[in-house]
């Protein structure tokens, strides 16, 4: 059904009352709203906005109807919550002085670790008991050892805090 | 040669164990060991209380157990403190044992004292502890026309702004089913709120939520056999379901004349948190703000504060600051929107402006709860 002219004005006079509360915004901050178009035309003037908006079109479904209803969904929103918080554990343990450091020496040397893994599993050996007890002598396979020893223990006493049902 | 300090949490709730945390986090286990003295097995967020008593939200979500939530490297003692000899250095324990420490941090909690007002037990409900919040949750379900008062009795209640938003979120649930019953809501000050920035809020959603607003009545006593509250001023007001938070009491053992004795919060800095002149002896938590007897109640910033305190002391780490009573509160106002304020000891809160992100965050509030705050992290 038409919209008669009435209720047509109504609309456009609500909208003009939105613009002004709009404008209104603007000057009473002023400085704000400055540094915003700032932050705009720089993120123009490099590219992100085009580059935002082509990820955008690749990513988002067309129905805005539909982009609605998965960004307010309590799941969604209780699962980005969820994550979110797990940002703090991470930050936790990378930033702590000791494993800070033991992350490092493990990702700085992850490439050797593959390595060697990756060549051990596709080149396996068979380990005889004399075999073993002369690795359990090399020194960099007892700190190997142990410390895998360790990390599962360690686990063992983590896991047995998390509740159960 | 480093000496190991020993820092000694005592309290289990989440000032208690944020602190553990914090401290754990900030200090190396050669610098410092920290012990969390507790009897408590789990940990209620006690912010979803409204939300668990309106069945908006699954209860489990809300409690996880005290051990899981102490990160590694906090040694966790059961058992619970008899006395505190600041003097020595010493703690006495309920098992017999004794602790000596370097650093202590008082969190004890408050204690229940229902005996303080006459006809609360058995008869008021509230939405403190995990208990009482499922009780009222039954309570409001069997309810099908009747008065509700929402009473609250004084600012220093833990979780004061609770109140309000079980009072206007029920209110709209009872809207959309087009209840009978009606809402009423009794504040002891001279508004809606003990904060004259948001009482005036508060009123003005009451009256648009058809929430009966009464002021200046402060709950002395409960008559059950009328189901009626009972003002200093011989006022009364019947009910069919009451909600007050309980008469509470600091934990006996504050009581020593070494520590509070009977002055209170005349011995507590509120600018260090500590307690009378010994600066090896914090307090925060709900303790602190039932005796500061204002609405200064954050644990975050008072765990933060703390524990970046000793660590100073310990490894010189931190700036020398002062405690500046920082607080930042959010409430649900209804079914999809939700306010959050903040106000130092100087800076009073701007009047609210209500927002569904608020409410989004309120009701996740616990995940961060747990997974951030009282992690030490934030």
């Amino acid at each position: 059904m038409d919209k008669t002219d009435n209720e047509q004005k109504a609309e456009m006079n609500e909208d003009n009352d939105v613009v002004e509360e709009l404008l209104k915004f603007f000057l009473e901050n002023r400085d704000l709203s400055l540094q915003f178009l700032d932050l705009l035309k720089s993120l123009k003037d490099s590219g992100a906005i085009e580059d935002i908006a082509a990820l955008a079109r690749a990513v988002m479904p067309s129905s805005s109807a539909l982009v609605k209803e998965i960004g307010s969904s309590e799941e969604i929103i209780s699962s980005i919550s969820r994550f979110g918080n797990l940002v703090p554990s991470i930050l936790y343990a990378a930033s702590m002085e000791n494993s800070s450091d033991t992350i490092k020496a493990i990702l700085y040397n992850s490439d050797s670790i593959l390595k060697s893994m990756v060549s051990g599993a596709k080149n396996p050996e068979q380990f005889s008991l004399f075999k073993l007890l002369a690795l359990l002598k090399d020194k960099e396979f007892t700190k190997g050892l142990t410390a895998m020893v360790n990390l599962i223990t360690a686990l063992g006493k983590a896991l047995a805090k998390v509740p159960g049902d | 040669m480093v000496v190991t300090k020993n820092i000694v949490v005592v309290g289990d709730g989440a000032a208690g164990i944020m602190t553990a945390n914090k401290l754990r986090y900030l200090n190396s286990e050669k610098d410092a060991r920290v012990t969390l003295i507790g009897n408590n097995v789990k940990n209620f967020c006690r912010s979803d209380g409204p939300q668990i008593a309106l069945r908006m939200k699954k209860f489990t979500e809300s409690v996880k157990p005290v051990n899981f939530l102490l990160n590694n490297g906090v040694d966790f003692v059961r058992d619970e403190v008899t006395q505190v000899r600041p003097k020595n250095r010493l703690l006495y324990l309920k098992s017999g044992k004794k602790y000596d420490y370097d650093y202590l941090v008082l969190a004890p909690g408050l204690a229940d004292a229902p005996e303080k007002l006459a006809g609360y037990e058995g008869e008021a409900k509230h939405i403190l502890d995990m208990q009482h919040a499922l009780e009222l949750g039954k309570t409001l379900e069997n309810l099908t026309e009747g008065t509700v008062i929402v009473a609250t009795n004084g600012a220093s209640a833990p979780n004061l702004m609770g109140f309000f938003e079980l009072a206007l979120v029920y209110t709209e649930q009872l809207a959309n089913i087009k209840s009978k019953i009606q809402v009423k809501f009794v504040s002891p000050d001279k508004g809606a709120f003990p904060i004259q920035e948001l009482s005036a809020f508060f009123a003005e959603k009451f009256k648009s939520a058809d929430i009966e607003l009464l002021t200046d009545f402060k709950v002395t006593s409960i008559n059950q056999k009328n189901k009626e509250i009972v003002s200093a001023e011989n006022k009364t007001l019947n009910y069919d379901v009451l909600v007050l938070p309980p008469p509470l009491n600091t934990r006996d053992f504050l009581a020593n004349d070494d520590l509070l004795g009977n002055a209170g919060s005349k011995n507590i800095n509120k600018s260090r948190l500590t307690v009378k002149d010994y600066d090896d002896v914090y307090i925060s938590g709900d303790a602190f703000d039932f005796l500061a007897e204002e609405l200064s109640g954050s644990f975050v910033t008072q765990s933060r504060f703390i524990s970046h305190r000793i660590s100073s002391d310990i490894n010189s780490s931190f700036d020398y600051q002062q405690y500046t009573g920082s607080v930042t509160l959010s409430a649900m106002t209804g079914l999809s929107k939700g306010i959050t304020v903040s106000y130092t000891y100087e800076k009073r809160p701007k009047a609210p402006a209500e927002s569904t992100a608020d409410f989004r965050f309120k009701k996740h509030y616990s995940d961060f709860y747990f997974s951030s705050l009282l992690r030490g992290i934030i």
